[in-house]
């Protein structure tokens, strides 16, 4: 009886003892994961001899690798992801996918020589992850927030980026929402592949 | 403590000032380093085709369209002929790279539907999912526009050129000295919220600044102490004891505010040292004044300051605007969550 009472308390033991463990490993593999990712962008920004389409070509790729576009775009949508069809959805991810991709490669070039400051991964809850980063720029911190999830492959995504509190996937779906109020899903998407200077 | 300046003097120098903007403002459009090939006025000196430059910019382009093809291809120049082709080959592999990695996507994360269904509420607050209460939207779309049209006609080009003419690091330190100034809106308002500590780092900070750091043109306080700056304004004041922004409006030059923030540019106003005339004279009786500027002067150091700081956000704006979907709502709820988070902190 003694003996299976220590054991049992053992097994506790056991549990409690990795359980953070467990967790540290999740934030382990966020800081490597983006980590590794800064570094292999950072030396594309470096070098001088590329074509900068191709650079930036070779960045999008990169950053694709961490995104979780099902998520953002799902997210982006709000209420709306409901409404439409499975085909409808495809359409969109598809589309949303493009829009994000051009939307970096115009950011790529205000990026001038900023100091970068990588902080650590925190889990928020099961699931879900934070890391900020520190951008310095015009005498002042920049304070970016990459929000991530575990996809189906339990593997890290980013979903979210927000820059100084204000989240990028919240004035997507407020944009959307508006657009939607008005008008048709097929405008949306219209308007996602071509998205107009004055609005 | 006592000199005042010649208000003749200073109105004419900030008139000569404004013509040297100005007369720079089209070196600033065509020349100015890091504009080339970018931006909306992108086009590089001596292109010869300046408009099928642009038409098949490749940050520009938003898919692969038969009519940019057929229209470049009519082209007489060899030059513009040899880069599209290679500005069409880059274009049509990300394209293609991205619509395989999208499919791939899907296919993994198949069952999507059902995943994110309830997520909505529980990731994002009451707050957030309601619909913007937004009574003026048809006023504050037509300012918007209307500063729209005046950022990218005037502000920017202004801004621009100035930013051709001085350098970064004494862009810089005016932004500073304009930051420093402002030290009785972040005091008083830190200590409306009871945040002793920051006002007492911000008190030294105004101390160290405006005297080791040349009247704030320098931060030594935080490059030698690590003094961080709390702004705090009147605003985030009443917001910190629950006061909600209220509807948005779009104040002409400003730019999106809310109806709270708007009632609080008053008090902020009154504190300013560059600004609320009568504060100095108040503060410290007649015949003490620091500083008492007339209407016109006012106005040139706000210009000023404006143009300073516009120096430093041209891309940003473009960029921003160039992608939005709807720009109005963009800004709209971008400023009212960026206000959001400033009033937590």
């Amino acid at each position: 009886m003694m003996r299976h009472i220590k054991s049992f308390l053992f097994a506790i033991f056991a549990v409690f003892l990795l359980v953070p463990m467990l967790h540290a490993g999740d934030e382990e593999d966020i800081n490597l994961m983006v980590k590794e990712k800064v570094s292999v962008i950072f030396e594309l920004l470096g070098q001088k001899d590329l074509d900068k389409d191709e650079r930036n070509l070779k960045i999008v790729e990169e950053l694709n690798e961490i995104m979780y576009f099902t998520a953002a775009g799902a997210l982006s949508l709000g209420k709306h992801w409901k409404k439409i069809s499975k085909k409808q959805k495809k359409e969109f991810l598809k589309i949303f996918k493009k829009y994000i991709n051009n939307y970096i490669v115009e950011k790529i070039d205000l990026y001038t020589n900023q100091n970068i400051d990588i902080g650590e991964a925190k889990i928020v809850k099961k699931g879900r992850a934070k890391l900020n980063i520190g951008i310095l720029s015009g005498g002042e911190a920049l304070q970016v927030t990459f929000k991530l999830r575990k996809n189906k492959k339990k593997a890290w995504r980013v979903w979210d980026v927000d820059i100084e509190g204000v989240s990028l996937i919240t004035t997507f779906r407020s944009q959307f929402s508006g657009v939607l109020k008005k008008n048709s899903f097929d405008v949306l998407l219209e308007k996602l592949r071509n998205p107009t200077e004055q609005s | 403590m006592y000199f005042q300046f010649s208000g003749r003097a200073i109105t004419k120098n900030i008139l000569l000032l404004f013509l040297l903007f100005f007369g720079l403002m089209s070196v600033g459009v065509f020349a100015s380093p890091g504009n080339a090939g970018k931006g909306s006025f992108g086009f590089r000196l001596g292109d010869v085709q300046p408009h099928a430059f642009k038409s098949i910019d490749f940050a520009n382009t938003k898919g692969l369209k038969p009519d940019y093809v057929a229209d470049a291809l009519s082209l007489k120049s060899p030059l513009s002929r040899k880069n599209l082709r290679l500005r069409l080959k880059f274009r049509g592999r990300l394209y293609a790279q991205t619509d395989e990695v999208s499919e791939e996507n899907l296919e993994e994360d198949d069952g999507f539907e059902e995943e994110f269904e309830e997520e909505f509420e529980e990731e994002f607050s009451d707050e957030e999912t309601a619909e913007v209460y937004d009574p003026l939207e048809g006023y504050n779309r037509m300012m918007h526009g209307f500063n729209d049209w005046f950022y990218i006609n005037v502000g920017f080009p202004v801004a621009r050129g100035y930013r051709w003419v001085v350098p970064e690091g004494g862009r810089l330190a005016i932004k500073r000295f304009f930051h420093n100034i402002l030290f009785p809106v972040r005091f008083v308002n830190n200590i409306f919220q009871f945040k002793i500590l920051n006002v007492g780092e911000e008190t030294l900070r105004f101390s160290v600044n405006t005297t080791v750091g040349l009247l704030g043109f320098f931060d030594p306080a935080k490059s030698w102490f690590g003094l961080e700056s709390h702004d705090e304004d009147f605003g985030q004041t009443l917001g910190h004891y629950g006061v909600g922004g209220g509807v948005p409006i779009v104040l002409p030059f400003l730019g999106h505010t809310n109806l709270r923030d708007t009632i609080s540019l008053y008090p902020d106003y009154q504190l300013d040292p560059l600004h609320g005339g009568s504060y100095p004279n108040q503060a410290l009786n007649q015949g003490t004044t620091i500083y008492s500027p007339d209407t016109y002067q006012e106005l040139g150091v706000t210009i000023f300051e404006y143009v300073n700081e516009y120096s430093f956000r041209v891309e940003e704006y473009e960029a921003f605007r160039k992608d939005a979907i709807d720009f109005y709502l963009f800004m709209r709820d971008g400023t009212e969550q960026a206000r959001n988070q400033e009033i937590k902190e």
